[in-house]
């Protein structure tokens, strides 16, 4: 932790929900939740089907837990904890990885930013803030992700598969993810797009360490990503 | 007759057979005919080529060897956009029932000594019977 979150004020906190999705992540997810726990706020983690004790890690804080029975993706990981959030009358929400890399102070930063804005979504961009340790062939394949977005959404964004963003309530409800793996990241903002409704981008510090770069994005990775957003658009 | 003929005209009219038998077991007419008549016009063709050369020069094509790629090729391409339509759809489906059966097994996470009272709790509570979206 590289600095004390500030805490989210309590007429906020009731209302504001952060979804973790989490697969694998019992070693990490302990740390992430203290964070999100030291900035207030209601936390779902979403076990996307681990086999390593996550939802039982999870368990051991004051926050609710949903287990998929079986490993779906990390974008219908997101759906869920979005749908449970919306149930429970969320008025905003978060989406936050499990794995350590995202800062909790930035969810301050995020809420604020729909309020002061009039914005209904919040996206954090890496690439306004920091990403000290970035790896070259990531930064790259980013920096292509925001090409391609432009080309096939039409929407501007400086970071396109950016975790941890924020919404509220009446954005939420435009999303539905139907792509359940790591191609929710374009699908949500060609949601957005559609929708019509405010966008905003704000600063974020992401923190890479060895495990989140070992299960975070490959170059084989990208490009069936890519593959597959086509073939989807083709269908539609 | 080639080797190949020997072969696949049988195979072809027997499953023309098969199909004009369990027709009705598919809802509407016009499926189970479809299979009858596709299996029927593969024997035709298998044992008369010449027929697929008169149908490529109506067509503007010239050979029959070049019709049968081409309409192969379409075919190819149509049925896999409808195995993946359909596996999509299997695959929403099959995700929006875990869903439900995630959501309506929500589980509350203790407040540890260290916690004190649930500080996040705000009364909430996550029904069983709650439908998801």
């Amino acid at each position: 932790m590289s600095q004390q979150p500030t805490r989210i004020p309590e007429e906020l906190a009731g209302r504001l929900w952060t979804v973790v999705p989490a697969y694998n992540e019992s070693i990490r997810i302990g740390e992430a939740l203290e964070g999100l726990l030291e900035v207030g706020g209601n936390v779902v983690v979403v076990d996307d089907g681990s086999s390593d004790g996550t939802a039982a890690e999870a368990l051991r804080r004051p926050i609710w837990v949903i287990q998929h029975p079986m490993n779906l993706g990390q974008g219908a990981a997101l759906q869920s904890g979005i749908c449970f959030a919306l149930k429970q009358g969320a008025e905003y929400i978060v989406t936050f990885d499990a794995d350590g890399q995202h800062n909790p102070g930035d969810i301050g930063r995020l809420v604020e930013s729909l309020i002061l804005h009039h914005a209904d979504y919040a996206l954090g961009s890496r690439f306004l803030g920091t990403a000290p340790g970035i790896p070259w062939t990531r930064w790259l394949l980013l920096r292509l992700a925001v090409v391609l977005t432009r080309v096939m959404s039409g929407i501007s964004v400086t970071d396109t598969h950016n975790g941890i963003r924020a919404m509220t309530r009446r954005g939420a409800e435009q999303i539905r993810i139907t792509l359940d793996g790591m191609e929710h990241a374009s699908e949500i903002l060609e949601q957005i797009a559609a929708s019509g409704l405010r966008l905003v981008e704000v600063p974020v510090q992401i923190r890479y360490s060895a495990g989140s770069l070992a299960k975070g994005q490959k170059g084989s990775g990208a490009f069936r990503l890519a593959a597959k957003l086509l073939v989807e658009r083709i269908r539609q | 007759m080639n080797t190949f003929q020997w072969f696949s005209i049988p195979i072809c009219v027997g499953l023309a057979i098969v199909a004009f038998v369990r027709r009705r077991a598919l809802p509407g007419r016009a499926p189970g005919m479809f299979w009858v008549l596709l299996w029927f016009a593969a024997a035709t063709v298998i044992a008369v080529p010449q027929i697929s050369t008169l149908v490529a020069r109506w067509a503007g094509i010239g050979r029959g060897a070049d019709l049968i790629l081409y309409v192969a090729a379409l075919s190819g391409m149509l049925i896999a956009r409808y195995l993946y339509c359909r596996q999509r759809r299997m695959e929403i489906l099959v995700t929006e029932l875990a869903r439900r059966e995630a959501l309506r097994n929500a589980q509350r996470g203790a407040s540890p000594a260290g916690y004190g009272p649930n500080p996040n709790s705000h009364g909430l509570t996550f029904e069983p019977d709650d439908k998801p979206e």
